[in-house]
């Protein structure tokens, strides 16, 4: 079912735009020329985001951020595998994929832990990023509330994973 | 976002002299720059692909038609949003449903461009702003591609068993961010005045 998705999106949208009378494809290139700016505009900002979380991946923050949180998401009954992933979910989306990876590797993915883990990385988002590109866009450095309540967001996020694998599985 | 670089720096600095892993961290710096262009190469194609076909969806009117539907929401949910931040919006959170992140980044672009005009260009965030990337960093969407194919590639027997507990827990997510959005935005405004 998933598989005819994308095809079909692209065929309907084509197929009214020939309807309308469009020339489709000198609008797509047009389209595509505005995509190209954009992901210009963009790349800076990776760039810097890309470098800083690559180092406080490296220095070793993580997993000294995990024993501090353990307490804290053990009463959420978050099994202690997991800190990691919640942890790296919001601010490393290949990081967080490549952990999940693991995850599945020595637990199967059909197991509680490793349904929690499917379903906390599929419930948020890599919230640094996505801020740090959609602000960056439009030259916002000043971004007031907008981490705080993202982050209450994917904390929420990391909770409701646990309850709802062992309500809906 | 520059307290982000600057404790960022600091910290990796700190917790790699405790852990003696400077040599890791330097090596991190230089070896960025490298990821960073990789994953532009990886998403610069898909988002000029899905600008193209965005594109001829714009003009052949579908996607106002999609606004349409979207529009009692968003009009309850944003400040005075105008129609064209609307529309932006609108298509975003469709591509983000269907799982075409992607096809969503250049529309969520486009939205933030149109509430900074009606914020007049101030060079701050505005309630707007901050609740539609609120709305993006929640990952509503009805099937999760991404981790439903990697749980296949991992040997699971029923992928897909996680859609139903994913859509409740970003739902979750984002009902409590919009709530926290709506009582931040109090506690700046009473703060301000």
């Amino acid at each position: 079912m998933t598989n005819y998705f994308i095809p079909i999106i692209i065929a309907i949208i084509f197929f009214v735009g020939i309807i309308k009378n469009i020339d489709i494809f000198q609008v797509f290139i047009k389209g595509a020329v505005d995509g190209l700016k954009t992901s210009m505009s963009i790349f800076p900002i990776l760039l810097g985001i890309i470098a800083i979380i690559s180092m406080l991946e490296a220095s070793g923050f993580l997993s000294y951020m995990c024993k501090f949180l353990e307490p804290i998401f053990s009463i959420f009954h978050l099994p202690s595998e997991l800190i990691p992933l919640a942890l790296l979910r919001p601010i490393s989306g290949s990081g967080a994929l490549s952990f999940l990876e693991q995850i599945f590797k020595n637990h199967s993915p059909d197991s509680t832990i490793g349904l929690i883990a499917s379903v906390m990385a599929g419930s948020s988002e890599t919230t640094f990023y996505t801020i740090a590109i959609y602000f960056g866009a439009v030259n916002i450095s000043k971004t007031k509330y907008a981490l705080p309540a993202a982050l209450i967001g994917d904390f929420v996020a990391m909770i409701m994973s646990v309850i709802s694998v062992n309500l809906l599985c | 976002m520059k307290w982000f670089f600057f404790f960022g720096v600091i910290l990796s600095i700190l917790f790699g002299i405790i852990s003696n892993k400077m040599s890791d961290v330097s090596i991190a710096v230089i070896g960025s720059s490298k990821s960073a262009i990789n994953l532009f190469f990886s998403i610069c194609g898909a988002i000029c692909f899905w600008s193209g076909i965005m594109k001829i969806a714009q003009d052949a009117k579908i996607t106002s038609a999609i606004s349409k539907i979207f529009k009692p929401i968003f009009k309850k949910l944003f400040k005075n949003p105008s129609d064209e931040s609307i529309e932006a919006v609108s298509m975003n959170v469709s591509a983000n449903l269907l799982g075409l992140g992607n096809a969503a980044t250049p529309f969520g672009l486009e939205a933030m461009k149109k509430f900074k005009k009606s914020n007049k260009n101030k060079p701050y965030a505005s309630h707007n702003m901050i609740l539609f990337c609120v709305l993006n960093t929640s990952a509503l969407q009805i099937i999760p591609t991404t981790i439903a194919a990697l749980r296949f590639n991992s040997g699971s027997t029923d992928p897909m068993k996680i859609l139903c507990p994913t859509l409740f827990s970003s739902l979750a997510a984002l009902v409590s961010s919009i709530i926290a959005v709506k009582i931040f935005s109090k506690i700046w405004s009473k703060k301000n005045k």
